[in-house]
């Protein structure tokens, strides 16, 4: 009998190394059904963790499971619970939004009757209805990153793994993504997200980690990155700064 | 039969399902590239009418020129000489090179500037899905250009006695494999060394080779050394390399109609395509990320070019605009192309009284044609107009280094010529300068006047062609009368 797995997604040891390290022998592990946001300055790894758990990017050494399935050596099966948002989004100018929708749930062999009907149900959801037949290429900064998570949400994956999903988008569209991916999580669903926006990772994460020069320097609630910070009822930000602060003291 | 089943169902996710993607974003690459040079809205769905409409006039225009030149050609006539043989083979070889060099720049387009391959990678498909999709899609882009490019010569040889062309329609499907195929494990090999842009800048430089090559050939023939001509005829001889019995000769018999090469040729071609699948489907996402990885030195490339404080205004203008140049694929692509027609003229416009002549307008006609060129990358890259408007910079200190940006180095690669020339000739010598630098701002002029006369990309190509014949006849009347 199979033991059932309560990791979405499991990082062990993982590395990589460009010109310096990018990452550095990260461990990480997200939990069904929660939000985990991973929060960093400008290079600390965030992308590269992220391209590396969602097999574009081969690491140099360490292990990626998405529910339980070693990514490297099974990735059509690790690969079928996932979506991943990248922070550009990657769409075909020249397709309509309700082509590249159908395309997308194809990539994950969703039947096309199925997928019209979705692409239908979470256009009107984004509010984009009114311009499925619209090449993408005429859509603005934010219809297109809407439209990119309605790609990434049609195939309805188990874990969906977002680079900065807000950046670039109004408060109106930045709410339609907020309650997408909680109605996401609602329904048992997984997030992993990186985001510079720290009032968002404070309002809607689970769990935060922390990544500095490709390691983990902090992970689990608010709370508990308050109690490691020692600062009680300080915010996100506040706390952010302090670990960090206190790993560049530490390391230099 | 179960491969046979997926092939025709199109199940989403599956290789015919991604190569049908392919196609459609083939199909609306080439209506958009049409487009733009009708100077047509950018956001027009599909196949416009329009776009159609200029393909098959450009289509029966072909036609008509192949009713006019074939006739006048030695090549694919029904005899079975060995002399014909060679002929038709070096019409397959240059065809094949020009083939290579299309499916070398699609394969950089599909696997490194299109940037969608994230999407395709993140998702269950399997990673040779996508490759045998890719390479699908590369040979058929190669083969519409090589079909629309030569059917109307196969056409025109059916109706005028040369039956055997018809071989090649088979025999263009089986070399667009090959040279897909080929192309695929070049360019991902090569972009792992010298990155993408290299990779696409090899490619455009071989097939201008292979076009200045055929523009000169007769004139090359002659200039190629008697001694030279010898060792080569001997790898024509019974028994050596390429002599009547060589299995080299098999594409080109193949092509001249003859069934069972032709049957051996379409057999090679799918095992190419094969192996080329075989060979990288395990190794696809590690080179592929080495390629993208490679060329991290080049997005500075600067030839000592340094932006700082205390520059003169308009050359802080200059240095920014050849720093955006020098880092725009185009560019060392298009430098290197004239480049390479300047050093075959003058290799190649023979040893009679008109030989400076010949190079003095090739002079004209290569260097205007880069000021044009450099004139659009600059107009095109700026992305900040904006921002200089609203800088304390009056516009005419703007357009004035604008100008000097795009024909100094235009000037640059001309000024040898008319040097060289004026050593034996200083009449000639000063009318080509002239001539040049004439024709170089007349073309600046004419790419200018787009921006405010909006004009299809073709008619102004159309203008800078007939400007550059005026600079020509000009300076051949001037050197009449004054040389």
């Amino acid at each position: 009998m199979s033991v059932p797995n309560n990791h979405a997604l499991e990082l062990c040891g993982l590395s990589k190394k460009f010109e310096q390290p990018a990452v550095n022998g990260l461990d990480l592990t997200v939990q069904r059904g929660e939000i985990y946001a991973l929060l960093g300055a400008n290079g600390a790894g965030k992308t590269t963790t992220l391209r590396m758990a969602t097999g574009l990017l081969l690491p140099d050494a360490g292990s990626v499971r998405i529910f339980g399935i070693d990514l490297h050596a099974q990735p059509q099966a690790a690969k079928q619970a996932l979506a991943y948002l990248p922070d550009e989004p990657l769409l075909y100018g020249k397709l309509t939004a309700l082509e590249y929708l159908v395309f997308m749930a194809g990539l994950w062999s969703v039947p096309s009757d199925q997928a019209a009907a979705s692409a239908a149900e979470l256009l009107a959801l984004l509010g984009l209805a009114a311009h499925a037949q619209q090449l993408t290429e005429t859509y603005s900064r934010g219809m297109k990153q809407k439209l990119a998570l309605a790609g990434a949400l049609i195939h309805q994956p188990s874990l969906i793994v977002l680079d900065e999903p807000l950046t670039g988008l109004d408060a109106h569209a930045a709410r339609q993504v907020k309650d997408l991916l909680q109605r996401h999580t609602a329904v048992g669903g997984t997030v992993l997200m990186t985001t510079h926006i720290l009032d968002v990772a404070e309002r809607m994460a689970d769990r935060i980690g922390i990544l500095q020069q490709g390691r983990l320097i902090g992970q689990g609630s608010l709370e508990q990155l308050r109690a490691r910070a020692q600062q009680r009822d300080a915010s996100l930000e506040d706390v952010f700064l302090r670990l960090t602060e206190r790993d560049n003291e530490t390391a230099g | 039969m179960k491969l046979l089943a997926n092939l025709l169902s199109l199940r989403p996710g599956g290789a015919p399902w991604l190569m049908r993607h392919e196609l459609r974003l083939f199909a609306a690459d080439s209506a958009a590239a049409v487009s733009r040079a009708l100077q047509r809205a950018p956001n027009q769905r599909a196949m416009p009418a329009a776009v159609l409409g200029w393909m098959v006039a450009v289509y029966a225009v072909l036609h008509l020129a192949a009713w006019n030149i074939l006739p006048t050609l030695p090549f694919w006539r029904p005899t079975e000489s060995i002399s014909q043989r060679h002929l038709d083979g070096a019409v397959v070889a240059v065809l094949f090179i020009l083939m290579l060099s299309a499916a070398m720049l699609r394969c950089v387009h599909v696997m490194y500037s299109r940037s969608d391959l994230d999407l395709l990678l993140c998702s269950p498909v399997p990673g040779s899905t996508i490759l045998r999709a890719r390479l699908g899609g590369v040979v058929l882009g190669t083969l519409l250009l090589a079909l629309f490019l030569v059917t109307p010569v196969i056409h025109v040889g059916i109706l005028t006695g040369r039956p055997r062309l018809l071989a090649l329609y088979p025999g263009l499907v089986a070399m667009a494999m090959i040279s897909a195929s080929l192309g695929m494990m070049f360019v991902i090999q090569l972009a792992r060394l010298i990155g993408p842009r290299y990779t696409s800048l090899f490619a455009q430089v071989l097939g201008t080779v292979v076009i200045v090559w055929l523009c000169y050939m007769p004139q090359v023939q002659q200039a190629i050394p008697v001694a030279i001509k010898t060792s080569l005829s001997h790898l024509l001889d019974d028994g050596a390399m390429l002599g009547p019995a060589s299995p080299l000769w098999l594409p080109v018999q193949a092509l001249q109609g003859s069934p069972l090469p032709l049957l051996l040729f379409c057999l090679a071609a799918l095992g190419s395509a094969q192996l080329a699948a075989v060979l990288l489907q395990h190794s696809f996402l590690r080179l592929l990320q080495q390629g993208r990885n490679s060329p991290r030195g080049i997005a500075r490339l600067a030839f000592g070019m340094r932006l700082h404080f205390g520059h003169d205004l308009r050359w802080l203008l200059i240095y920014k605009e050849w720093l955006l140049l020098v880092r725009q694929p185009m560019f060392l692509g298009q430098i290197a192309a004239r480049f390479v027609w300047l050093v075959v003229a003058f290799a190649a416009a023979g040893t009679d009284s008109l030989r400076p002549l010949v190079i003095a307008a090739i002079a004209v006609y290569a260097t205007a044609g880069l000021a044009g060129i450099l004139t659009r990358l600059i107009e095109a890259g700026e992305a900040a107009w904006d921002l200089l408007s609203s800088s304390p910079l009056a516009p005419a200190t703007i357009s004035t280094a604008k100008r000097r940006a795009a024909l100094i180095p235009a000037l640059l690669l001309g000024v040898p010529t008319p040097l060289w020339l004026g050593i034996a000739n200083p009449t000639l010598g000063i009318l080509t300068a002239i001539a040049v630098a004439g024709a170089c701002d007349s073309v600046h002029r004419l790419n200018l006047a787009r921006r405010h006369l909006p004009a299809a990309q073709m008619v102004t190509s159309v203008r800078e062609v007939l400007s550059n014949g005026v600079w020509v006849l000009l300076l051949l009347i001037a050197y009449a009368i004054l040389g």
